[in-house]
C-alpha cells in the first residue's frame, strides 16, 4: 500500500549548537496556534503569537560567535526589520511585542529592551520540556478522569462522556475567544497559514539583509480577510524538486465539529488544538490563560452539568438507557466515577510531568480500592464507591437464564455505576423485545470503535533531509540531525494524524457524514450499524501502512496510534442476544505495516489480522470474483475457496467447482459438463496467468498455486476473514 | 492465449508437432519442477498429436480435444506416463495416427525413472493447467487449431 502522507507545514523549533542538535516535529502552524491558545493573556497577545515566528519558513540560519546557530526569523530584527512595524499596525498589536519574544534576541539588541513583551514566554510553556514531557510551567488545563478499568462493556459510555466533555469545553473556549478576538468588531473565526516555495533564487555570497528582504522577506504577509486571519510564508528551496512542501493549513476556532473532508484537507478544529492528551480514561484539555478564559468553581460546575446533558443526548442517540426505576445512572456515574478538575499553573510547581497527570484515573481507582466502603465491579474489576444497591448475585437474575459467559464475571454482587449501563441495556430491557418493539442492541452484539490514542512514536534514524535550506548560510543543516525531542505539541501533532486516519476511514464508507463522535474524533458503531461495520472491515487495511510526515526540511516515518475494538457477527442471527462485549478489550494499535488488528469475528472466535493475512484474503477474494456460477445454494467461488484451501491448484479448483455448479440442463446441445468446466478454467487461466511467453504463464501459475495452497497452513483463519471482509449478504448502507 | 486469425493450418501436422515438442523441451521455466513439467507437456503433446484428424470432421458435434484430455487423464488409473498416454489416446482416438515426430517423446515418456514418475504425478494432479500450457504450445506451433471452432461449446457462466 502507498504510505499515508501528512504535511502540516515546516518545522518550527530546534535546538542547535553545543551538545544540542535536535528538532521538534510539530509544524509551525501548530506551534504558533498552541502558543497563542495557551500563553496569550489578551487578544492582542493572541494575535501577536500567531505571527511571532513569521519568518521561520525562510530558514535563514547563521553561525554565532560562540559556535552555535541562530535561526533569524523575528519580525523587527535583521532582514525583517521593517516587517514588524507594518504587520503590527495592520493587526492592532503594539510594536515590540513580537520582536521581543526571545530573551536572547532582546539581550543582543539593546534597543528592544524598552519595548513591550509577552508576560508569558515560550520558556514557560514549552522550553522546560525536553524529553521529559511536562505540561509547561504556566499552561492551564482542565482534565476529565473516568475512574474505570478500560473494559469494553463501558467503552461506549466512556467515549460518549469524553466526546461530550471535549465539546462542552471547546465551545465554551470558542465563545470566550470570539468575544475577545475581534478586529474592528469582526471576530477571528479562522486562521489560515499558506506555505509557498520558490526555486532557482540566487544570492550574493554573503548576502545582505536588503537582498534577503527584496528576494524573500517582502513576499511574506499577515492580514485579515473577513473573519479569517491569513499568514503567508515563502521558503526558498535549494532543490527544485524538494518534494511536496507547499501546503495550506487552516485552524477553525469556532468550536464547531469539522467534517472528515475538512480534516483530511488540512483544517484543524479548536477541540483538536486544545486536547493535549486523550486515552480511554482521561482527557486533558489546554485552556487559555485567565485573561481570556477565567475558570472558577461555578464555571466548573456548569461545565460538569453541560457535560452530563451532552452525554445523555449522545447516549439517547445510541439508544442507550440511562435511567431506570427512578435511578439516574448517568448522574450516579458522574458523581462516583467521573472527575472534572482544573490544572491551573501556580508559581510553586515548576515541573508538571504529563505522566503524573495522565494517571489520575488510576489514582482515583486506588482511592476507591483503599476506601473502607469500596467495592469491586464484577464485570470490569473496577474498584468503586457508590450508594447504589447491590445487584443480584445470580447471573440468571443479572442477565438471563441463557447467560453462559461466566468466566468473564466476578463473584460478588457489585456492579459499578458505569457497568450498570451494560446491565440496563439488555436486549429486552424497558419494554424492548416485545411484539413490534425491536430488541435493544446498542450494548450487545456487533461493535466497532476507532478512537485517536495519545501515542508518540517514530524512528529517528529514518528522518531524511529532503532539502538543505537555501538560506542556511551558517550550516545548520549541513549534517544529519541526530535527535528528535518531544513536547506537548508533538502529542497534539500525533493526535492530529490519528484523527485524520480515522476520518479518512470513516469517509470511505460514509462520505459526507460527520464522525459519530466528532469531538473525540472517534468512530463508534453499535449492532444497529452492523452492516456499516462490515463495510468498514475491508478499509482497515489502511492501518497496515507507513505514515510519512513531511515537515520541511525533513521527511520522517512516524507511527501514530488508534484505539481499536472490532466485533462483528457473520451469520449469527442471535448475536445481539449474546454477551460478546465481555469477551474482548480495546487495544491500542499503531499505524504501520507490521501492526496487528484484533478482530472478534463472533462470540467464539477472535483473530489477529496482519497485513499479510489481509493481502492474502484480498488476493483470494479477487480470484473468486471471476467465478460467478451458482447452483441452488452452492456458490462456485465458495467451493473454489474450499478446494484451494484443501491444496488443490487454482485451475483444477476452477474446473471442479464449475462441474459442481453448472446447470447441466442449460448447456447447449453440443456441449458437455467437461467442455463447460474446461471453458471456465481456460477463462480463469487467460484472465490471471496469460502472458506473451508460455513459460512465464506457467511460472505465474506456479507462483499463485504456491501462495494459495499454503494459505490455510499459514493463515488458519483466512476463510473467516474473507467472510468478514466480503460477506455477500452485506449490501446495506448507513442507517 | 493466442487466437489465430487465419483459419487454415499453415503447417502439416508433422511439422506442427515437431515445433511444439521443441518448444516444450525448451521451456525456460523458473519452477523447481521444470523438468517434470516439460516431460508432462511432451506427454500431452504426444496424446494431442496422435489424435486422428477425422475426429474434427464431424459436423453435428464439434470435437474439442482439450476437455477430453482432462477428462480421460483424470479418469485413468494407470501408473506410468507411457501407460497413461496409451490409455488416454485409446479412449479418445482409438484409431490414432503415427507421425515421425512422435518418436522422440514416445521414447521419453516410456521411461520408468524418477522423473517419469514425477511427471506422471504432476499430470494426474494438475491436469487442467498442464493442458492449458500444452494447448498454448500446440496452437503457437500450428498457427491454427482444429479445435478452435469447438471452443464456443462452453457455456458462458453468469451469476445467479
Amino acid at each position: 500500500m502507498s504510505p499515508i502522507a501528512f504535511n502540516f507545514g515546516p518545522i518550527a523549533r530546534t535546538a542547535a549548537g553545543g551538545r544540542d542538535d535536535t528538532i521538534n516535529l510539530a509544524s509551525l502552524p501548530l506551534h504558533v496556534l498552541l502558543n497563542a491558545l495557551t500563553a496569550a493573556t489578551s487578544a492582542e497577545e493572541f494575535i501577536a503569537w500567531l505571527w511571532h515566528d513569521l519568518y521561520k519558513p525562510a530558514f535563514q540560519w547563521a553561525r554565532r560567535t560562540d559556535g552555535g546557530f541562530s535561526w533569524l526569523h523575528i519580525p523587527g530584527i535583521g532582514a525583517f526589520q521593517t516587517a514588524e512595524k507594518i504587520f503590527a499596525a495592520r493587526t492592532g498589536v503594539r510594536e515590540g511585542l513580537v520582536s521581543t519574544h526571545h530573551p536572547r534576541a532582546v539581550n543582543s539588541h539593546p534597543e528592544l529592551k524598552s519595548l513591550p513583551r509577552f508576560p508569558i514566554l515560550e520558556t514557560e510553556i514549552l522550553s522546560d520540556q525536553g524529553d521529559q514531557v511536562n505540561l509547561g510551567s504556566k499552561v492551564n488545563y482542565i482534565q476529565l478522569s473516568i475512574a474505570a478499568e478500560p473494559a469494553l462493556s463501558t467503552a461506549l459510555v466512556r467515549a460518549a462522556i469524553a466526546d461530550a466533555f471535549i465539546e462542552v469545553v471547546s465551545r465554551d473556549v470558542a465563545v470566550a475567544l470570539q468575544k475577545k478576538l475581534q478586529s474592528k468588531g469582526t471576530p477571528i473565526e479562522r486562521v489560515r497559514f499558506e506555505f509557498k516555495s520558490v526555486s532557482g533564487l540566487s544570492f550574493a555570497n554573503p548576502f545582505d539583509d536588503t537582498e534577503l528582504w527584496n528576494k524573500v522577506g517582502k513576499y511574506f504577509d499577515v492580514r485579515f480577510d473577513g473573519t479569517t486571519f491569513v499568514i503567508e510564508h515563502v521558503t526558498p528551496l535549494s532543490k527544485s524538486t524538494a518534494i511536496p512542501f507547499e501546503t495550506v493549513f487552516t485552524a477553525d476556532l469556532t468550536g464547531e465539529p469539522l467534517m472528515p473532508s475538512e480534516l483530511i484537507h488540512n483544517t484543524i478544529s479548536l477541540s483538536e488544538l486544545l486536547v493535549l492528551y486523550q486515552d480511554s480514561r482521561t482527557i486533558i484539555i489546554a485552556i487559555p490563560q485567565k485573561g481570556i478564559y477565567p475558570i472558577d468553581q461555578p464555571k466548573l460546575d456548569k461545565l460538569k452539568r453541560q457535560t452530563i446533558a451532552a452525554t445523555r443526548k449522545r447516549l439517547d442517540a445510541f439508544d442507550v438507557l440511562t435511567a431506570v426505576g427512578g435511578v439516574d445512572y448517568l448522574q450516579v456515574a458522574f458523581d462516583t466515577q467521573t472527575e472534572i478538575r482544573p490544572l491551573l499553573w501556580n508559581n510553586k510547581e515548576t515541573k508538571r510531568p504529563l505522566e503524573k497527570v495522565s494517571l489520575r484515573p488510576s489514582e482515583l481507582i486506588a482511592e476507591a480500592r483503599n476506601d473502607p466502603s469500596g467495592r469491586v465491579c464484577r464485570l470490569t474489576g473496577t474498584p468503586f464507591t457508590s450508594s447504589l444497591a447491590s445487584s443480584p448475585t445470580s447471573l440468571s437474575d443479572l442477565f438471563s437464564s441463557s447467560f453462559v459467559d461466566t468466566e468473564f464475571t466476578g463473584l460478588a454482587g457489585d456492579i459499578s455505576p458505569l457497568a450498570h449501563f451494560y446491565l440496563l441495556n439488555s436486549p429486552n430491557s424497558d419494554g424492548a423485545g416485545k411484539a413490534g418493539v425491536p430488541k435493544r442492541a446498542s450494548l450487545r452484539g456487533s461493535f466497532m470503535m476507532l478512537a485517536p490514542a495519545s501515542h508518540v512514536a517514530f524512528d529517528e534514524g529514518q528522518a531524511r533531509a529532503i532539502d538543505r535550506p537555501l538560506l542556511d548560510q551558517g550550516g545548520r543543516f549541513a549534517n544529519t540531525l541526530s535527535r528528535i525531542t518531544t513536547t506537548t505539541q508533538e502529542f497534539t501533532l500525533f493526535q492530529q494524524m490519528s484523527r485524520r486516519i480515522i476520518a479518512n476511514l470513516w469517509q470511505s464508507i460514509a462520505p459526507g457524514e460527520p464522525l459519530p463522535l466528532p469531538y473525540l474524533g472517534a468512530v463508534t458503531l453499535t449492532h444497529k450499524q452492523a452492516q456499516s461495520i462490515k463495510l468498514m472491515l475491508p478499509k482497515l487495511k489502511q492501518v497496515f501502512t507507513d505514515v510519512k510526515l513531511h515537515v520541511y526540511p525533513f521527511e520522517i516515518t512516524v507511527r501514530p496510534a488508534i484505539e481499536v475494538v472490532i466485533e462483528t457477527a457473520l451469520a449469527d442471527q442471535k448475536h445481539a442476544g449474546k454477551h460478546t462485549l465481555l469477551k474482548t478489550t480495546p487495544r491500542i494499535v499503531t499505524i504501520e505495516p507490521h501492526s496487528t488488528l484484533p478482530l472478534l469475528i463472533d462470540d467464539k472466535v477472535q483473530i489477529n489480522v496482519t497485513a499479510e493475512l489481509f493481502e492474502r484474503a484480498e488476493m483470494l477474494y479477487r480470484l473468486m470474483q471471476s467465478l460467478p456460477r451458482q447452483k441452488r445454494k452452492i456458490r462456485q467461488s465458495d467451493l473454489w475457496l474450499k478446494l484451494i484451501l484443501n491444496s488443490s491448484d487454482p485451475i483444477t479448483a476452477v474446473f471442479e467447482s464449475a462441474q459442481a455448479t453448472i446447470e447441466s440442463k442449460r448447456l447447449p446441445k453440443n456441449s458437455s459438463m467437461e467442455h463447460a468446466a474446461f471453458g471456465d478454467a481456460e477463462r480463469f487461466w487467460l484472465q490471471h496467468f496469460d502472458t506473451d511467453s508460455p513459460a512465464q504463464s506457467w511460472d505465474a501459475y506456479e507462483q499463485q498455486r504456491l501462495e494459495t495452497t499454503t494459505t490455510l497452513e499459514q493463515f488458519p483463519a483466512i476463510m473467516l476473514l474473507i467472510r468478514a471482509l466480503h460477506d455477500p449478504d452485506t449490501k446495506g448502507s448507513l442507517p | 492465449m493466442t487466437q489465430p486469425q487465419d483459419k487454415k493450418p499453415k503447417k502439416p501436422l508433422e511439422q506442427t508437432l515437431a515445433e511444439a515438442l521443441q518448444a516444450a523441451r525448451g521451456l525456460d521455466l523458473q519452477s523447481p519442477r521444470a523438468d517434470a513439467v516439460r516431460l508432462a507437456v511432451q506427454a500431452l503433446l504426444l496424446m494431442r498429436g496422435g489424435m486422428n484428424p477425422d475426429l474434427f470432421a464431424r459436423q453435428d458435434r464439434k470435437f474439442n480435444p482439450y476437455p477430453a484430455l482432462v477428462k480421460y487423464i483424470r479418469a485413468s488409473n494407470t501408473e506410468t506416463l507411457g501407460a497413461l498416454a496409451d490409455d488416454v489416446l485409446r479412449n479418445i482416438s482409438p484409431e490414432f495416427i503415427t507421425l515421425r515426430s512422435l518418436g522422440l517423446p514416445a521414447e521419453e515418456i516410456y521411461r520408468s525413472d524418477e522423473l517419469g514418475q514425477r511427471a506422471m504425478t504432476l499430470l494426474k494432479e494438475e491436469t487442467t493447467p498442464l493442458v492449458m500450457l500444452m494447448k498454448r504450445l500446440y496452437q503457437e506451433a500450428r498457427g491454427f487449431d482444429e479445435a478452435d471452432s469447438a471452443s464456443v461449446e462452453s457455456s458462458t457462466p453468469s451469476g445467479a
